[in-house]
């Protein structure tokens, strides 16, 4: 009888004691990061103003900016993925770096600093959310000098580029890396021009409409929401002429196609997907640089589409427009060209889908000339250049007064 | 499953059998109470009580509960009506005892926001959540059939099965549809020593499985398309709810122990000991991805002890019982991918342990009851309830604490009106925080969700009710049995400071009716 009682005893015991074990060093803890800075070999460190160098977790999309010692910087971080940023000026030129790492111990990021491209051309705002219900031809592209001196739109393209849509590109290696070629979708369109025939003078801009109409004009039916902008003194129409239901418009020069993949207009994604502007060297015509088949690349994986790929090195801006929903963005640019990202939401305000929203996104204005010429901010980190977010659009209309 | 469905409803029958025609007994209008006064095991994890129940009964009974008002916990609504249908019944045949109930429950819950599970544990940190206030229905299906077998003078074999199945569905986007299952096994054994002493042991092992797909219909409203992933006191990661679905598997094993010594004349006691590990492990995706949602993993300690000193006219029951609970949540840190078919792949790079949660409560509970013939003339009980949380979110260190003692107390009185049975009853019951923190200000849902969700567990509170039931034994066609009415009305009310919840209450109101054979 006993023996049962000890027996009994004994197994209960046993369940105790497996259930005590205790796993606090399993705890989720914050790793020690260093970033070391890498310079080009001409400038030096101390040379760069208006340094900045942000830590982005890519799950959760908080931002941490750090501060930099002695050309170092140091941070507690949470584990995770994270894209490390930085960018800053010297008298010459902008730099910025972008690097891609995980931190899931103490370690140290080399984060090397690279001098941006740009002729001067530059988005001044875009407008791709489109309205209620499912009316995207509204969109508009405005294209601003934001240099002191002349700028030609002959040959320069205007391009979506392939992924976003909350997931990574299908185009990044096993690593994440981008690839140094962007690939196109949807429709690459083009300024027609054989040199200087569209010249842009400084601190003047461009819109660029998808259909060049009055749209806030249009007759609404229950579900429909107007359309907060009227196009029809757009100076472009982009016109897809394989598209039956694509219109030109009198008295407004259509831009021209030079490759097309696939949509009934040019549309980049409701909820945002990376643009370029993009100039080809001197001597490459458009049509030259289309007919070449070395310029193509198969859809990886699917292989879906044949798909027209531009070299970063040619485009002249480009801003990484992204899905608004936090964990789910993911950039199509390389830091050259944008190191950060940005992201219209929708009307309830961060973490909704900027989709029909009726909002656009614009470059804040970094300063104002003497004369009046509104300079917008440019520094190739489109998470600092633009307003994140959006706003009501403002076509053709330059603010007066400098944003924060 | 259907094996286990089938053994089930093997143990339910007998039970629900009614007893052959004969006199009516007394002793099943307040069977309740002669079921807790008479068995000493009543309470306990282990199924050979079956044996120890006092009597044969079957009941059906049917209730309506009207909820209402804003002192409401997560996951309550605003308004709530819940419809129940049930069946139980206890059968003896010779030395086999069988115990067991099929119940039925509509639920139709008003203003319902943050959660949609069914079976899920309460405290698990890993949910998902949208913050739109929504009507939901729910419907759940229980069955419950135990067998307890006298092998001989010394031995007791029992088992004891439950099946729960449910489903929960909401109308307004975004549409959680909710669908649960949870089954388990609860074996005993008990072994005489001698006429007053004798050793008791049982284990619990269980299982569920539940899964939650949300649509959205009407994608232009606000905020429709925006799921939370719940992470605890944490910032929850953001998906878009359109499509999306999760699967929680989950099982549970443990064990009590009990050591009893019985004397229903004089003075009894039973004393148990448990422990229980329960793990759930959420997936989501379905088939279109396979994504992490968090693992939680519980053990839990309990000790109970039932004293009962008794008399021909006066039983005196003294129960005391402690609870220790710790939980630990496990986050992985999953990152995105596109394999080379273009299908979405996420990858674990990283596991850890973000939410612990260490939890104790003790009660201590008094109750006599005046005898007159076999049942109580009045009953009246005082309790005292002491509970302290303490969750820490890692490695953020966002933490939330918080204290309680309650003291409660309740009068029975039954009055017998020729053949009827007229019963009035009062409660009370008075909350008192003890102390309170929450430290939660980097989490984005703090203001919108942890905080007020907190003050509403935390708070202080005071709550009364008033009870009635009418019982008359009856016949038809010379089948006896015992028809019941019964209604109780309560009210709760929030004693503190938050301004979110400041002159709220909550009331309640129930009616039932119901027939004893």
């Amino acid at each position: 009888m006993y023996k049962k009682t000890f027996y009994l005893l004994s197994l209960f015991t046993l369940l105790f004691v497996t259930s005590c074990s205790d796993d606090d060093d399993d705890v989720a803890k914050n790793y020690e990061v260093s970033i070391e800075l890498v310079t080009p070999e001409s400038i030096a460190l101390d040379k760069i103003s208006d340094l900045k160098v942000v830590a982005v977790n890519v799950t959760t999309g908080s931002e941490t900016t750090l501060s930099l010692t002695d050309g170092t910087v140091k941070t507690e971080l949470t584990a995770g993925e994270y894209n490390f940023r930085a960018s800053g000026n010297t008298d010459d030129f902008k730099l910025n770096g972008l690097i891609n790492a995980s931190v899931y111990e103490n370690k140290v990021v080399r984060l090397t600093l690279n001098i941006v491209s740009g002729n001067g051309l530059i988005f001044k705002e875009v407008y791709y959310t489109g309205v209620m219900a499912y009316y995207w031809k509204d969109g508009f592209y405005e294209i601003y000098n934001n240099s002191n001196e002349v700028q030609y739109l002959d040959g320069v393209i205007l391009g979506i580029v392939d992924g976003g849509f909350g997931a990574p590109s299908p185009w990044a290696d096993e690593d994440g890396n981008l690839p140094e070629r962007y690939p196109m979708i949807n429709h690459t369109v083009y300024f027609p021009g054989s040199g200087q025939e569209y010249p842009l003078e400084p601190g003047k801009s461009v819109i660029v409409a998808t259909v060049a109409i009055n749209h806030s004009a249009r007759e609404l039916t229950d579900e429909d929401t107007a359309s907060p902008v009227d196009l029809s003194n757009a100076d472009w129409n982009i016109y897809i002429p394989t598209q039956a239901s694509d219109i030109q418009v009198s008295g407004i020069p259509n831009t021209l196609v030079a490759y097309s993949t696939w949509g009934l207009d040019f549309m980049p994604r409701v909820n945002g997907q990376a643009l370029i502007l993009a100039k080809l060297p001197e001597g490459t015509t458009v049509e030259s640089f289309v007919a070449n088949p070395d310029n193509y690349q198969k859809t990886p994986g699917t292989g879906l589409w044949n798909q027209l790929m531009i070299p970063h090195e040619y485009v002249i801006d480009g801003v990484d427009f992204v899905y608004p929903m936090e964990g789910q963005q993911y950039k199509t640019l390389l830091a050259t060209e944008d190191v950060g990202m940005t992201w219209v939401y929708g009307n309830d305000g961060p973490g909704t889908e900027a989709s029909y929203s009726g909002k656009s996104i614009r470059r804040k204005v970094a300063g104002i000339t003497e004369d009046g010429m509104v300079i917008y901010k440019d520094t190739n980190n489109s998470s600092e250049d633009f307003i994140l977010g959006g706003q009501t659009p403002t076509p053709g209309v330059h603010p007066t007064t400098i944003d924060d | 499953m259907a094996p286990f469905k089938s053994l089930l409803l093997l143990f339910i029958f007998p039970s629900l059998c009614f007893a052959q025609p004969q006199q009516p007994d007394n002793r099943k209008l307040q069977y309740e109470d002669f079921l807790y006064l008479n068995n000493l095991l009543f309470e306990t994890k282990n199924p050979i009580s079956i044996s120890y129940q006092p009597l044969e009964v079957t009941n059906f009974d049917f209730n309506y509960l009207s909820r209402k008002g804003d002192f409401k916990r997560i996951g309550e609504g605003k308004n709530e009506t819940i419809l129940n249908g049930k069946i139980y019944g206890i059968k003896k045949i010779d030395r086999l005892s069988f115990e067991g109930g099929i119940e039925y429950s509509n639920a139709k819950l008003n203003d319902k926001k943050w959660t949609n599970t069914l079976f899920v544990a309460d405290d698990n940190p890993f949910f998902l959540s949208d913050s739109i206030a929504s009507d939901v229905n729910s419907e759940k299906f229980n069955l419950n059939g135990g067998l307890s077998y006298l092998l001989n003078k010394k031995w007791i074999v029992a088992l004891r099965a439950i099946y729960n199945v449910g489903s929960l569905a909401d109308q307004t986007d975004p549409r959680p549809k909710t669908k649960g299952i949870q089954f388990t096994l609860n074996p005993g054994i008990n072994y005489r020593l001698n006429d007053l002493l004798s050793i008791g042991a049982s284990a619990n092992i269980g299982w569920m499985s539940e899964s939650t797909a949300y649509t959205v219909v009407n994608t232009s409203e606000p905020n429709v398309n925006t799921l939370f992933l719940q992470k605890g006191l944490g910032s929850p990661e953001i998906k878009n709810a359109i499509g999306y679905k999760r699967e929680y598997d989950g099982n549970q094993w443990g064990g009590n122990i009990q050591f009893i010594r019985e004397n229903l004349s004089s003075f009894s006691n039973v004393f148990d000991l448990g422990v229980l590990h329960s793990k759930e492990k959420a997936k989501d995706g379905g088939t279109d991805f396979d994504y992490n949602g968090g693992d939680y993993k519980a053990t839990t300690f309990t000790f109970a002890d039932r004293i009962r000193l008794g008399s021909k006219q006066l039983v005196h029951n003294l129960s005391m019982s402690a609870l220790y609970k710790k939980i630990d949540g496990t986050w992985y840190i999953q990152t995105q991918s596109i394999d080379k078919d273009g299908n979405t792949i996420w990858g674990i790079k990283d596991k850890s342990i973000v939410h612990k949660d260490n939890s104790i409560q003790a009660y201590l509970l008094y109750r006599m009851d005046l005898l007159k013939g076999e049942n109580p003339h009045l009953s009246w009980s005082v309790g005292g309830k002491y509970l302290n949380s303490e969750i820490k979110q890692y490695p953020e260190l966002y933490k939330q604490k918080y204290s309680l003692m309650s003291f409660s107390g309740n009068i029975t009185k039954h009055i017998i009106i020729g053949k009827s049975l007229l019963t009035f009853g009062i409660d009370g019951e008075l909350i008192q925080n003890l102390s309170d923190e929450i430290a939660v200000s980097g989490s984005k849902l703090a203001s919108s969700f942890l905080e007020p969700a907190f003050r509403a567990i935390s708070a202080s509170a005071y709550s009364g009710g008033l009870s009635a039931s009418y019982k008359r034994p009856m016949k038809l066609s010379g089948y006896p049995f015992i028809f019941s009415i019964y209604t109780k009305a309560s009210l709760e009310k929030y004693n503190d400071q938050d301004k979110n919840y400041k002159k709220t209450d909550r009331k309640a109101i129930h009616f039932g009716v119901s027939l004893v054979f």
